[in-house]
């Protein structure tokens, strides 16, 4: 019988165990991480920490927070202002929008100042806001856009969208208006001034990334889970074209002149005409793209979730491509002559990789 | 293997979520329905063993056995296979459903975690996670509200200004009250299985208590729906042992009834 009670007990704790090994997923969830840069220094949001990186050799120059925060959670971009300062939300149980001043890092925790800005928002952060001058439009997950004085963090105004779906994507403007997608499936289109919402575009499948504008403000470009990427007349919010592509789309499309190129989880890279959403060419590399395509120099760039980097040319030439040890989900930033993809962290060896336009590693970066 | 498991109770939830028209909860409470239904042979297996070795306890052939042989253990082991084929006991026969409750627990909240998706990375899985016959552009996004309750997180109900854990607590009173009504009642002061019943009693309602107070709130609806199931069951069967629920009522023998 002791037998019998110790087994029981066993299985018990065995439960606990197993349950709590989950526990980081319950509470907050788990993500790629958010990657940004200046011309000096890349920011690696990647869950418990903010990562600090010198360009020029890869060298930690700070994390946030200074020790590891269970309420604390980061998998936004962070949004660089000019004046060095860091916008970016919690993922965590906090709620916080927090300023991180990047040209004040404490030397003894080797820590930025850090002010939360505002907590007033019912869920998490996994969007990135978007900073106008001196608000803060910050689209959350409990299906509300908050819009936010950045100084003095004070609630300007909010809109609850729709039915209060979930908000993963940063909103895009033309000064006007701000463009903001749905996992409800919609596209809303938002009047700054009025604070209301002027049209809303139903595009039959959530949407989880930033619409893209085209140069002259007049069309906006969206991929969406029902597996199609749309042109959406931003005036009104009808649907110009849509293309169907393999599988969902996720990363936003990247606009370049008289082309839209947009990737999806089948591992297809399309290149649309912009005025029809005929396909000019596709190709499939290797795997899923979750990451936008970056055009860099006369390089489109795409990475995959086996790890691969490919460079196409603007006819859809295949140029140099490199593998990364990791899935790589993020989409990849330029910084100056240097290419940076973050992979995911869990069961990566490095935290991000910088490579030169050739595809040669320049350093990989990993924190101490 | 696993991740096919987690797979088949991601499909039937959003399967069952997307029929009755986007209510997660009642998904969590209709899909425990059929895990009880599915295990319902299991757990009355469990109860008939518990049973049996409970009326075993009292048995006098049994109790001798246990002074003879005190002191010879691997005779004594022999004697109580002997005494389990000829009543045709088996002494795992109430280990067994207990055991399949933990990768279904464990599983489930797996399960709910990945359906109700709360990070890019968690619909990315989720969506790999759906078989061909899914309606993914009607499923997402998953409505994870039931109630006052977000699924997908701890539940806390502020009361003057306190989070009370109000589902947390309704967790550990109705696993007390179901492990309470199936203990099974001891004249024996040397009641071994009486005694780890007891002890199971405290235990599993605490530990339960913390999962719910700990982890997503759309598993207190599964511990909640399976331990009432489980009431019902045990009083369909006869085996409530209603006086368990006042002081001191293990003490004697509930009333005869049907075996």
């Amino acid at each position: 019988m002791n037998a019998k009670r110790f087994t029981l007990l066993f299985l018990a704790l065995a439960g606990i165990l197993l349950l709590s090994a989950c526990t980081t997923s319950s509470a907050t969830g788990s993500n790629w991480p958010g990657l940004a840069a200046d011309a000096q220094t890349a920011y690696l949001s990647d869950g418990a920490m903010i990562y600090a990186v010198r360009l020029r050799d890869g060298a930690e120059l700070w994390r946030y927070p200074e020790k590891a925060d269970s309420k604390k959670s980061f998998y936004a971009t962070p949004v660089l202002l000019a004046d060095g300062r860091m916008v970016i939300g919690s993922a965590g149980t906090d709620h916080c929008l927090y300023v991180i001043d990047t040209t004040q890092v404490a030397a003894d925790t080797n820590t930025p100042d850090s002010t939360c800005i505002f907590a007033g928002s019912k869920d998490r952060w996994i969007a990135s806001p978007l900073v106008v001058e001196n608000t803060v439009y910050a689209p959350n997950n409990d299906g509300t856009l908050y819009v936010v004085d950045l100084t003095s963090g004070e609630l300007l105004w909010s809109l609850e969208i729709g039915q209060g779906g979930h908000l993963w994507s940063t909103p895009t403007t033309d000064g006007a208006m701000l463009y903001l997608s749905s996992l409800d499936h919609n596209v809303y289109a938002i009047n700054i001034e009025s604070r209301k919402v002027a049209w809303t575009a139903d595009l039959s499948g959530s949407v989880v990334s930033t619409p893209a504008l085209s140069a002259d403000g007049k069309t906006l470009y969206v991929g969406s889970l029902a597996s199609k990427v749309f042109a959406l007349n931003a005036a009104d919010g009808s649907i110009l074209w849509e293309a169907k592509t393999q599988k969902w789309v996720w990363g936003a499309p990247l606009v370049d002149g008289d082309a839209v190129y947009a990737a999806d989880l089948d591992g297809q890279l399309y290149a649309l005409d912009a005025a029809t959403g005929k396909i000019a060419w596709n190709s499939k590399p290797a795997d899923a793209i979750t990451g936008s395509p970056l055009l860099m120099g006369d390089q489109i760039i795409v990475t995959t979730e086996s790890g691969g980097v490919y460079t196409y040319d603007r006819q859809g030439k295949r140029g140099w491509d490199a593998a990364i040890q990791g899935k790589l989900y993020t989409t990849p930033v330029q910084a100056g002559d240097l290419l940076l993809v973050a992979p995911l962290s869990n069961g990566a060896e490095f935290y991000m990789t910088a490579l030169d336009l050739d595809g040669t590693v320049r350093w990989p970066f990993k924190p101490e | 293997m696993w991740e096919f498991f987690i797979s088949l109770f991601v499909n039937t939830l959003l399967w069952i979520y997307d029929n009755i028209g986007h209510n997660f909860g009642l998904a969590i409470i209709l899909f425990t329905i059929l895990i009880r239904v599915i295990t319902w042979p299991l757990n009355a297996s469990q109860m008939k063993g518990a049973q049996g070795m409970q009326e075993l306890q009292n048995d006098k052939e049994w109790q001798e056995i246990q002074k003879k042989y005190a002191k010879d253990r691997e005779k004594l082991a022999q004697e109580q296979m002997r005494i389990y084929k000829e009543k045709g006991i088996n002494p795992f026969g109430s280990c067994l459903p207990t055991l399949i409750q933990f990768p279904i627990i464990i599983g489930l909240y797996q399960s709910i975690t990945r359906a109700l998706a709360s990070t890019p990375l968690g619909l990315l899985q989720m969506g790999r996670s759906l078989f061909p016959f899914q309606s993914v552009e009607s499923i997402i996004p998953i409505n994870s509200q039931f109630l006052w309750m977000d699924l997908g997180r701890p539940e806390s109900v502020t009361v003057l200004g306190f989070a009370i854990p109000t589902l947390a607590i309704i967790v550990g009173v109705t696993t007390y009250i179901q492990s309470k009504l199936t203990m099974p009642a001891s004249t024996n002061p040397n009641d071994q299985t009486a005694a780890m019943s007891s002890s199971m009693a405290i235990t599993m309602p605490l530990m339960l208590f913390w999962f719910a107070l700990t982890f997503a709130s759309g598993l207190s609806v599964y511990f909640i729906t399976s331990n009432l199931l489980g009431i019902v069951q045990y009083a369909m069967m006869g085996k409530a042992n209603w006086r368990n629920l006042l002081p001191g009522g293990n003490k004697q023998n509930p009333p005869a009834r049907k075996k």
